[in-house]
């Protein structure tokens, strides 16, 4: 059995990783919460760009455009968002693994990773990503996404790619997150309108007599793009708030068994400590007892010392 | 006195402005486009440009925009942007620096084929109308 001042030691370490655990964990709901406002934020840019492309399809008539029609290739890009970091239970590796399934059955050409986890995953598996974007999930910025997204849409322009797509994981609530696939070239308008609750207002309204200027077709152009910026920014704000949502879970699991485990070793501890007692006292009890029998047994041999 | 309507600005990254408004111009494709109560529905994209709110009669405020897009509805307007900044969130050194890259890019993309012209165009006008808002504000 360990002694006890082994115990003790070992009592003080897991503390202090407790300490860490503990931290992270309220480090990580803070940034959860401030990651929830974004979306509600995007939530409502994003729907109202979609509503007005969808509306602009539904009124207009024979409005085509390049970015929502199919093409024949199969030359596919891919946006992927992991983590920035470890420590946060299965959110990375749901995300990776899904990545990987989804590339396996694709002509994948290009692979852009947003998080450092993804792209040495990838560079671990032999693909390097041809760009990668590290730390902009933590504070997402607008201009990186639309640079991103302007190289990628040119590359769709001329001919390079065929089919865009992104894997990130949806922020469902605290307790659910979902790794998930969106096409984004060439949009598919019904795809993105998971999750949008129906307005009241909505059917008071009747929306044929918008007057949309210059042309519709113009205003069309404009808004494709900015509704993908838009998407790609909620999806990364969606999966920054999971990332932490789920290194939230796992702290939170770490400390309670760290204090499992320091409860454990107390009691350990007591027991040796108490066992260390009562052998010393023992020892004591039986070097008295001995001392003892040895004074009796000299009297006993020589009882007229005593006498003396 | 002009009635007023409701405004909202929304960017991906926050709710700019909400609340009643006398009247609002912004920067559409289709050149300056002004809103007062009871305009015709519709829907217009911006550009980069000036978005300039007026509160009431004497309250008038100056702001950054970037692209994005207009609807006005008849309970309410929508401006939604993917940036907006008002002057003094406006950083000038970082304008000016994006600037002068922008001018330099277009430089030497004048001799190759003018792929990216475009980007390397909106971003000068991005920096340039900063800065533009940014001195009418202070001067």
């Amino acid at each position: 059995m360990a002694n006890v001042s082994d115990i003790r030691y070992h009592i003080k370490s897991v503390k202090q990783t407790r300490q860490i655990t503990n931290a992270m964990h309220m480090v990580s709901a803070a940034r959860m919460r401030r990651a929830l406002d974004g979306i509600a934020q995007n939530r409502s840019y994003f729907f109202h760009a979609l509503d007005i492309i969808v509306d602009i399809l539904n009124h207009t008539g024979d409005i085509s455009h390049p970015y929502l029609r199919h093409r024949a290739g199969d030359k596919v890009a891919y946006i992927v968002v992991s983590g920035e970091k470890g420590l946060s239970g299965s959110y990375n590796h749901a995300v990776l693994t899904l990545a990987d399934k989804l590339m396996a059955e694709k002509n994948v050409v290009e692979v852009y990773t947003i998080g450092s986890v993804g792209t040495s995953h990838f560079l671990r598996r032999g693909i390097t990503p041809d760009r990668h974007f590290e730390r902009l999930a933590e504070k997402p910025k607008l201009d990186q996404v639309r640079r991103l997204l302007t190289i990628l849409i040119e590359q769709y322009d001329c001919g390079e790619i065929d089919e865009l797509r992104i894997v990130y994981t949806r922020f469902i609530n605290t307790l659910t997150r979902e790794p998930m696939e969106q096409k984004l070239l060439p949009a598919e308008l019904s795809d993105f309108k998971r999750g949008r609750a129906a307005r009241p207002e909505d059917e008071v309204y009747d929306r044929s007599f918008i007057l949309y200027d210059p042309s519709p077709k113009e205003v069309l152009n404009a808004l494709i793009p900015q509704l993908l910026i838009g998407y790609v920014y909620g999806a990364i704000v969606h999966a920054y708030a999971s990332e932490n949502c789920s290194r939230m879970a796992a702290m939170d699991n770490a400390t309670r068994s760290a204090d499992k485990m320091i409860d454990k070793l107390t009691q350990q501890y007591h027991a040796v400590r108490q066992l260390t007692i009562t052998n010393e006292l023992a020892d004591i009890i039986g070097a008295a007892n001995a001392a003892n029998a040895v004074r009796s047994a000299d009297a006993a041999h020589h009882p007229e010392e005593n006498h003396a | 006195m002009a009635k007023p309507f409701h405004l909202m600005v929304v960017t991906p990254e926050r709710e700019f402005f909400s609340g009643e408004a006398v009247s609002v111009s912004v920067q559409s494709i289709a050149g300056t486009l002004g809103v007062m109560a009871g305009h015709v529905p519709m829907v217009s994209a911006l550009d980069v440009g000036a978005l300039v709110i007026q509160t009431d009669e004497h309250t008038k405020r100056t702001a950054f925009h970037s692209e994005g897009f207009i609807e006005v509805r008849p309970e309410c307007v929508y401006i939604l942007s993917q940036a907006c900044e008002w002057p003094e969130e406006i950083d000038e050194k970082r304008a000016l620096e994006a600037e002068q890259r922008a001018q330099e890019r277009l430089a030497q993309e004048r001799g190759d084929e003018p792929v990216s012209m475009g980007h390397s165009k909106v971003a000068l006008m991005r920096a340039m109308t900063r800065r533009r808002i940014k001195s009418m504000s202070s001067g």
